[in-house]
């Protein structure tokens, strides 16, 4: 971005009388770090997403630059309404309610308080779903959009089981499924896995003993790196098959790893 | 968050904003020399720091010199000290209304009552007039917004105040008997 703090000020200083209507001469030393941080998101969001603030003469100037950034903010705000859209055509919960309260209740609220002039770095959201990603370095509207892929890439994955098989996943894993506060995608990943490790088709649900041997050699008796890379080429060949070779997906699967070379999967 | 840019943020033409009044305060025979001037600046900007606000545009002081210059209770030895007083009032409840009334409203409603309430009081403006107003204004009052910050004490007074109109009519009662 590369803008001294001299050419940050006035953008800052003018974003603050807008917000007051040029009815107040001042602002709480909160407010100010508030549209000092909007200010600096909006121009985040054009370097990472919405374009360059250096052009060939030089770089912009800094309001021009906040400008494009808020433009950019905007876009970003559509595009993720156009993603929850396309999320909620055919969304299924499994019955979960942290799944359900987070995307169907939650989301909208986002919509209808998220505040892209003077607040853009907020979140809104506690977004009490996990999911598979670390997205603890996003805030505001990038936080939502990643958050939305994510429960894309899950829609996408789980889309393709019964939704009484997710569930009987689900039940087997807790039996309180519907309370718990976990990822529904990494726990029917992990029991699919096991069935994909031994070519055993979803519908018999029961191992044999030797197949269960064959699962935990696999995925808990290797050396950690080993069992990864295993798992990794499994998932490959999985999302290869039944995805279509989607990348985000796959990628996305892959922060089920960790938790599959952990804890047991729910079918052992 | 380092606060240094907010210093920075504060405006630095303030002493050249604080001296120009004074072809508006001569006339109610008020005028401010550049060191008290200064003293009011320096004055301003640690009260700013006391309440944790930043400037961005047009200081204050300015303002409330324009405001308050014509007071009966303000003469050229409290002009200063009045003046300064009145910077850390206005900041301190700018903060206990939580930033709820415009800088216009506030001034209105304390010119207001130091001339018909407090009689130059600057203990009463601040401990019992501002301090009920903000009450008030926290609790989720906002008719200041319609009437300016102009005659809204009396709903907010908890003193039976010397009522003008029996006063004369008893007057008239005693005298014309």
């Amino acid at each position: 971005m590369g803008y001294e703090m001299e050419e940050l000020l006035p953008v800052v200083a003018k974003l603050a009388r807008k917000y007051t209507g040029d009815e107040s001469t001042s602002i709480t030393y909160e407010k100010a770090e508030q549209f000092m941080e909007a200010v600096l998101y909006c121009m985040n969001e054009l370097d990472r997403f919405g374009g360059n603030s250096v052009v060939p003469g030089g770089k912009i100037p800094a309001q021009q630059a906040y400008e494009n950034g808020y433009k950019a903010v905007i876009r970003k705000a559509r595009q993720a309404l156009e993603l929850y859209h396309d999320v909620l055509h055919g969304f299924a919960d499994y019955g979960n309610h942290c799944l359900y309260d987070t995307v169907i209740r939650g989301i909208p609220e986002f919509f209808k308080w998220y505040d892209a002039e003077f607040e853009p770095q907020n979140t809104v959201l506690t977004l009490d779903y996990p999911v598979l990603k670390d997205l603890s370095s996003y805030t505001g509207v990038d936080r939502i959009y990643e958050f939305l892929r994510c429960i894309r890439a899950e829609k996408m994955f789980l889309g393709r089981f019964p939704e009484t098989y997710v569930r009987d996943v689900l039940r087997n894993y807790d039996c309180q499924y519907q309370d718990m506060i976990e990822n529904v995608c990494e726990i029917v990943f992990g029991a699919v896995i096991c069935h994909v490790l031994v070519e055993k088709p979803l519908s018999e649900q029961d191992f044999s003993e030797a197949e269960e041997a064959w699962i935990r050699r696999t995925l808990f008796q290797k050396d950690r790196e080993e069992a990864r890379n295993q798992l990794a080429e499994v998932t490959r060949l999985f999302v290869e098959n039944y995805y279509g070779n989607d990348a985000g997906l796959l990628e996305y699967l892959t922060g089920a790893f960790d938790h599959i070379l952990l804890y047991q999967p729910p079918v052992l | 968050m380092d606060h240094t840019w907010m210093d920075l943020l504060q405006q630095q033409n303030l002493l050249a904003e604080v001296m120009k009044t004074n072809q508006t305060t001569a006339k109610y025979g008020l005028v401010l020399s550049e060191s008290d001037a200064k003293l009011i600046v320096a004055e301003h900007s640690h009260a700013l720091r006391e309440q944790r606000r930043v400037e961005f545009g047009q200081g204050i002081a300015g303002k409330i010199i324009y405001e308050f210059c014509d007071s009966v209770y303000i003469d050229q030895n409290n002009y200063v000290d009045t003046v300064i007083q009145l910077q850390e009032i206005f900041y301190l409840y700018k903060n206990e209304m939580l930033d709820e009334i415009t800088d216009d409203e506030l001034l209105h409603f304390m010119k207001e009552q130091f001339e018909t309430v407090c009689f130059g009081d600057l203990e009463y403006l601040q401990g019992t007039c501002l301090n009920n107003f903000a009450q008030a204004i926290r609790a989720g009052y906002d008719g200041f917004r319609r009437s300016q910050g102009y005659g809204e004490y009396f709903r907010f007074d908890e003193v039976s105040r010397w009522d003008y109109e029996v006063y004369l009519e008893t007057l008239k009662e005693l005298c014309w008997r």
